[in-house]
């Protein structure tokens, strides 16, 4: 099977790379400095008990609770730092011309590339996570139960799939630019795309069918006797406007993988539509790729 | 001997915008067996295209061909099974070294006996004691000589050059050419492209000149200077002691005789067929230093024929 020869080749020369060792590093870095947050929170309900809440959460929401901000940022700058010159870089150092003369389908050369660069993408994600929780775990000094590895596992398979979402589309972007340094422009601006100008431009869309937002005020007596007046929004105008923001930032991969996650830490079942979206976009924008790749002709 | 390879009619074409760019124009080619064949032409003359699609990377519009008696679209897996290509501007995983990418090139080959082909193509283009560098520490000329060590790694009859030695210096050049040198005294046939006249022009058996997408003349060196001779005339250099008005006179009423040249110590004669012994019995009793017919350079030929 010559796609996975080649899916080996590249395996072998990812992991070689300073770019894979790099990242492995910077993000077993993020993970680590993240945890301080959960071992500060686990050792104030240690050793101050009668502040702790009744119920003190599972060790493995903490963990979520703690990293998922971090990871909501950092992964998919990571899933773009892989896949931003999968298919260019190829191009531009002469790779694709190598391997084509070699008795080698165009197919089995993309689908060989992508295959590399998802376990790639694996291999760089799981062991960070797994060492920082290690350390975690052994600072501490608790043993995580099965409930909590299962919850961790699901968040990690979560967390994969997210990173899918940003690979396959800066592999997508790789593959129409045809230059490294613009994919990777395109690829950061999509990211600022989907993590701060969508939030904001559904704000503001919906603001704009609803139209300014309506307020109440409400009186509260303090016990020193004086009355203030607090200004309220109305509960109904958020409501809708939740709806319309959620709604437009569902076009963004990280507000599936948020409700996923949320769901994981507040102990609700998760909604399959959130990890079929995870799972479709990438396979939408994988097979893209690779019907352009495929229909290309080397010039 | 049967051709090695040999196209009939082949075209490609490409659209950029609204207008449609004939790369490859009606090529017919033929390469015979045990030959340095040279694709001369300058930049963009659809050189690479050509070679695209006798490997088969690319299809044509219209025509056909063959390689090693291979059909260039529906075997085209074939032909890149037995023919050892090194594109133009080739390269290799970065991260890997000199024999691990020659390793990974013998998989995806399917060699047999890959650790004894790596090295013997290693040590065949000098690299053996370089074999644990890695491809992003090696310089341009060492590259290029990677570059065809993956094409030898087939033990391939027919060799196809695209530009091999583009970007590599005039020392570079020397050795790659000393190389192919070789390779052709082991009877291989090698086909290679360049617009570099003076680096791959002194080895060169056979040539075909390409420009804007077609072949506008191919054949045995020797053929196709004489044939340049017969089109644009025979030029003889003279050198003598003295060169007089008379003499010049006495050369032109030869019917033959096209132009004379007269410089302070030679006449160039211009003729339109062969007339040495016209010339030679104008001349006696002068005193001739020199006598010989200017035959045309590779670059007189790419000059007349790249137009």
């Amino acid at each position: 099977m010559q796609m996975l020869k080649i899916a080996k080749i590249e395996l072998r020369n990812n992991i070689r790379g300073y770019r894979f060792i790099g990242v492995v590093i910077v993000l077993t870095l993020i993970l680590l400095a993240g945890m301080s947050f959960f071992l500060t929170l686990t050792q104030m309900f240690v050793s101050l008990p009668e502040i702790a809440p009744r119920r003190v959460p599972k060790v493995a929401f903490r963990i979520i609770n703690s990293l998922n901000s971090i990871i909501g940022m950092a992964v998919p700058i990571i899933a773009i730092i892989m896949g931003f010159d999968t298919i260019s870089g190829k191009i531009e150092k002469g790779i694709t011309k190598m391997i084509l003369a070699q008795p080698v389908y165009r197919d089995h050369l993309i689908l060989g590339s992508l295959l590399s660069g998802i376990i790639t993408l694996l291999i760089g994600i799981i062991p960070p996570v797994a060492l920082s929780l290690s350390i975690a775990v052994s600072t501490i000094g608790i043993t995580p139960t099965i409930d909590d590895v299962l919850l961790l596992l699901e968040y990690l398979i979560i967390t994969w799939l997210f990173s899918l979402s940003y690979y396959a589309i800066s592999v997508l972007i790789s593959t129409i630019s045809k230059n490294s340094t613009k994919s990777l422009m395109v690829s950061m601006i999509v990211w600022l795309i989907f993590i701060f100008i969508l939030p904001m431009m559904a704000t503001a869309v919906a603001m704009s069918i609803l139209g300014p937002p309506k307020f109440t005020v409400e009186k509260r007596r303090l016990p020193d006797g004086r009355v203030i007046t607090i200004p309220r929004m109305d509960i109904e105008y958020m409501r809708k406007m939740s709806e319309i923001t959620n709604l437009i930032r569902l076009l963004s991969p990280n507000a599936h993988f948020e409700r996923c996650t949320s769901n994981l830490i507040a102990n609700r079942p998760i909604d399959y539509t959130n990890i079929a979206v995870l799972v479709l976009l990438p396979i939408i924008a994988l097979l893209i790729s690779f019907i352009i790749f495929v229909k290309r002709e080397v010039r | 001997m049967a051709p090695v390879i040999e196209t009939h009619n082949l075209c490609k074409y490409y659209r950029v915008g609204k207008e449609v760019i004939k790369a490859v124009d009606g090529v017919n080619l033929l390469v015979p067996d045990g030959c340095i064949f040279g694709l001369i032409g300058p930049n963009g003359a659809g050189k690479s295209t050509l070679i695209h699609l006798l490997m088969g990377i690319i299809l044509p519009n219209s025509g056909s061909g063959e390689v090693l008696g291979y059909d260039i679209v529906k075997e085209s897996i074939e032909i890149r099974k037995r023919v050892g290509f090194m594109p133009e501007g080739i390269g290799f995983y970065t991260d890997l070294t000199a024999e691990q990418n020659l390793r990974a090139v013998a998989d995806l080959i399917g060699l047999e006996d890959k650790d004894k082909r790596v090295e013997e193509c290693l040590r065949t283009v000098g690299l053996w004691n370089f074999k644990k560098l890695k491809y992003k520490e090696m310089s341009t000329g060492m590259k290029q000589r990677l570059g065809l060590a993956q094409a030898l790694l087939k033990d391939p009859q027919l060799l196809i050059l695209d530009e091999p030695t583009a970007g590599i210096d005039p020392q570079g050049a020397r050795e790659f050419r000393d190389l192919v040198k070789e390779l052709y005294k082991e009877g291989k046939t090698i086909f290679i492209s360049t617009h570099l006249l003076y680096e791959i022009g002194p080895i060169l058996t056979h040539i075909a000149i390409m420009n804007k997408g077609r072949i506008t003349v191919q054949g045995g060196i020797d053929d196709i200077k004489e044939k340049l001779l017969s089109t644009q005339g025979y030029t003889y250099e003279i050198e003598m002691r003295e060169v007089k008005q008379e003499i010049k006179e006495r050369l032109s009423s030869i019917d033959t005789v096209k132009e004379v040249i007269m410089e302070p110590s030679k006449i160039l004669v211009r003729c339109s067929e062969p007339s040495s012994s016209e010339l030679m019995s104008a001349l006696i009793g002068e005193e001739v230093y020199s006598f010989r017919l200017v035959r045309p350079s590779l670059e007189d030929v790419f000059r007349a024929y790249a137009r």
